[in-house]
């Protein structure tokens, strides 16, 4: 139970910073998006489930805020943590830094293209009126490149913090928890 | 935390359980939890918003400083550039307005001068003579006259060389030319220089009334300078009780030390 109050709070913390604070940040810095970067990290370094939970519930945060559809944000979300998933499964064999970075730059492109597609779902549907909004250096360049980086520090914070900095580049894939849980 | 559900149910539940809340939200059920949580975050998000803003502030005032450094050095830059520019206009214009005034007087008189350019000046101290960039081959020959303004006269011409020449002021201690004064008896006189401070006027009658604003012209008894050029204006006068004259101290209309164009007037071969 003290571990869902303090999820929700996590939730509620980095969704304040990421509505209230980067959006101040001049461009391109304020093109990082937080909460995914940290989405993605629970889905690849913690566990999946721990993902797709922040997933729904930063998804529902920022959809108190968002300009898109109810819903997009956190559909989006949760298609990139089931994405990186299956991609980590499939293709990772283990929960190294490189293995962050990839899935997180291939994560941020393919959120802002779920992003996209569920824009477009809602335009063609009628339950928006809002038109597309595409921004290609913004969504595809200065995004994953802000991403992949705060993915890194993140990473690096995580590592110094749990003392298990030494192993930092190739962790095995049961490190923490053996893959089979997931 | 989660662990009472299996992972891949928990994507579909969750998947199932966003569509749910989609519903709810477009329905309208779920929009005053969601009006409650903005009421309850607003308060703290709007200082954090202030805080970001004043930091993104703080960045931009940082940058642009250094865009208003780099804006300054380049708008000093052009001041500086249009000042030398302004100056080099001013001058200029004024050696046309000089220029204009001496061709008006020479136009009204019939003389003939040659324009020539202040090059130099004499670096003695106790000498107040001025290089010319004209010479002979100009036509110029000493003792032509100096004239500035609307025929101020300021020197004679002292040493001509090819294509320069020197010319004596009216201040200068080697200058004397002779002049009458603009009175009803037209009072004649010599005009020389003191030392490059002022111009004294010697061998007035003592008979003869003069008063301080009379004006001194050249009185034409010279060969080679015309009568009629003013060369200054009486401030002081001095009558020495058992002296044969009285001595009159004059001053020139015209700033001599200041000169950059003037006319050397080309008088009649003798």
């Amino acid at each position: 139970m003290i571990e869902i109050i303090f999820n929700i709070v996590g939730i509620f913390v980095v969704g304040i910073v990421q509505v209230s604070l980067l959006t101040t940040w001049p461009p391109p810095v304020s093109s990082l998006n937080l909460i995914l970067s940290l989405v993605i990290f629970l889905a690849v370094i913690v566990n999946y489930q721990k993902g797709l939970w922040w997933a729904l519930g930063a998804g529902l945060f920022l959809e108190l805020y968002s300009a898109y559809s109810f819903g997009t944000t956190t559909l989006s979300l949760l298609a990139v943590v089931i994405l990186i998933n299956f991609l980590f499964s499939n293709l990772f064999t283990n929960r190294s830094l490189y293995s962050l970075l990839i899935l997180g730059f291939i994560g941020t492109l393919s959120y802002n293209l779920f992003i996209l597609f569920f824009n477009a779902l809602a335009l063609i549907s009628g339950s928006s009126s809002y038109f597309l909004i595409f921004d290609f250096w913004s969504q595809f360049f200065w995004q994953p490149l802000f991403n992949t980086l705060i993915l890194a520090i993140i990473f690096f914070t995580f590592h110094i913090s749990t003392g298990r900095l030494k192993n930092i580049f190739l962790f095995p894939s049961n490190a923490y928890e053996n893959k089979s849980q997931r | 935390m989660f662990k009472f559900i299996k992972s891949r149910p928990l994507s579909l539940t969750l998947l199932a359980a966003v569509i749910l809340l989609i519903f709810l939200h477009y329905t309208s059920i779920l929009v005053p939890i969601e009006n409650l949580v903005i009421r309850i975050l607003a308060p703290i998000q709007s200082k954090i918003y202030g805080t970001g803003t004043k930091v993104n502030d703080f960045y931009y005032d940082a940058t642009s400083r250094k865009d208003f450094v780099q804006a300054n050095e380049k708008l000093t830059n052009e001041v500086n550039r249009l000042t030398i520019e302004n100056a080099q206009l001013k001058t200029v214009l004024q050696d046309n307005q000089e220029v204009s005034k001496q061709a008006n007087f020479l136009a009204r008189t019939g003389l003939q001068a040659i324009t020539a350019r202040v090059v130099g000046k004499n670096p003695e101290p106790n000498l107040q003579s001025i290089i010319l960039d004209k010479g002979s081959n100009e036509g110029i020959k000493i003792n032509f006259p100096l004239i500035t303004d609307d025929g101020v006269m300021i020197g004679k011409i002292s040493q001509v060389k090819a294509n320069s020449s020197e010319a004596v002021l009216i201040n200068d201690s080697r200058s004397k030319i002779a002049v009458i004064i603009q009175n009803e008896s037209n009072s004649k006189g010599v005009v020389v220089g003191e030392h490059g401070l002022s111009l004294k006027m010697e061998l007035i009658s003592k008979n003869d009334v003069i008063k301080e604003g009379d004006i001194a012209i050249t009185s034409g008894l010279e060969p080679t300078i015309p009568r009629g050029l003013v060369v200054g204006k009486i401030n002081r006068i001095t009558a020495e009780p058992n002296a044969s004259f009285q001595t009159a101290w004059l001053q020139s209309l015209v700033k001599i030390d200041n000169l950059t164009v003037v006319s050397v007037l080309k008088m009649p071969e003798l």
